[in-house]
């Protein structure tokens, strides 16, 4: 702000000054009684909504804080499951045994001729022994069992 | 806001939220007034000015635990103009908003005439206090919002600015075309 900007604010602010005591005393209203009592009952509605809601809120606070617990650590031990494979493991082992079984048993099947066995690839293994059986389609992806 | 001076309406306001109703009637004894005075400055009955201001109050007990920094006085003058812009859409659906900023707008290069008033111009008598109640209703809106908010509602003119979301010269602008339509009705009069 230049000078001559600071210097007419401070004409306006010395103009109103002198003017405000007359546009009060004229303008002003002394707010009647029925104005002030419908603000009452507004704050006070206001008020009672306030306290309701923070009833509820402590109400609802642990329960949603303990639902909030239980999902965080339900989503924390999956997360772990899945990143190191430890909770996938069983059952994906059990998944290969069956199939092993269930190729076995078909004795038509030569597998040690069609299976290019690497024994730290279990899942190129998989892939294969699910090919053999007639589970996977022209892009190998598994075919669902209810399709089949 | 730390470092910042709490001042007796913000106190007034904190009090309430926490349950003292009797706090919210002194916070209407300080404000309350001089803003009845800018809703019925802008609307056209005793009756709508009532409800605006009814509206105005509980627009700002809804949004009380929501005031941060800034002086609540300008909070509250703020929520004052919005509601009336928003009772002004209500009311004339088709009425552009843009007239209230036309006259008065101007840059500070344009002013010609210093607005200092006189010793002789100031207020005294019953006579120019009624007088000068009428003759600000006479002002364009733009400018009589800026005239009121100033002496009645004792904003700043930094305040108003930011109030109105205008620039501080459009502020100093409207408040100076205010003034000097004031002086010159009076001295019409001969009341000054």
């Amino acid at each position: 702000m230049n000078e001559s900007d600071y210097n007419l604010e401070e004409q306006l602010n010395a103009a109103a000054e002198k003017l405000a005591p007359a546009v009060k005393e004229a303008l002003c209203p002394e707010l009647s009684v029925r104005v002030k009592e419908r603000l009452r009952e507004a704050a006070a509605a206001e008020l009672r909504r306030r306290q309701r809601r923070a009833a509820w809120l402590r109400a609802v606070l642990p329960v949603a804080a303990a639902v909030a617990v239980l999902c965080t650590v339900t989503f924390v031990r999956l997360e772990r499951a899945v990143t190191t494979g430890g909770a996938v493991a069983a059952s994906a082992a059990l998944d290969g045994i069956l199939l092993l079984a269930e190729t076995a048993s078909y004795g038509e099947v030569d597998i040690e001729e069609r299976v290019e066995f690497f024994a730290d690839d279990y899942e190129s293994l998989a892939v294969r022994l699910l090919a053999l059986q007639g589970f996977l389609d022209d892009e190998e992806e598994i075919i669902m069992l209810s399709s089949l | 806001m730390p470092g910042r001076a709490v001042s007796e309406d913000e106190v007034l306001l904190s009090r309430y939220l926490k349950g003292d109703l009797g706090a919210f009637d002194e916070l209407v004894a300080l404000h309350g007034s001089s803003l009845m005075v800018y809703v019925r400055s802008m609307t056209g009955s005793v009756e709508e000015a009532e409800d605006l201001f009814q509206e105005t109050w509980q627009r700002v007990l809804k949004n009380a635990s929501s005031f941060r920094g800034g002086t609540l006085r300008s909070w509250i003058w703020r929520i004052a103009k919005n509601a009336r812009i928003d009772w002004v859409r209500r009311r004339k659906p088709d009425e552009s908003l843009d007239r209230e900023v036309g006259d008065g707008e101007s840059v500070l290069g344009d002013f010609i005439e210093a607005p200092g008033l006189t010793a002789a111009e100031m207020v005294s008598s019953a006579d120019m206090v009624e007088r000068i109640g009428e003759c600000v209703g006479t002002l364009p809106e733009a400018q009589r919002e800026v005239f009121l908010m100033r002496t009645v509602g004792d904003l700043s003119f930094r305040e108003i600015a930011e109030v109105l979301e205008v620039p501080l010269n459009t502020a100093l602008g409207r408040m100076h075309y205010a003034v000097n339509r004031l002086r010159e009705m009076l001295v019409d009069e001969r009341i000054v």
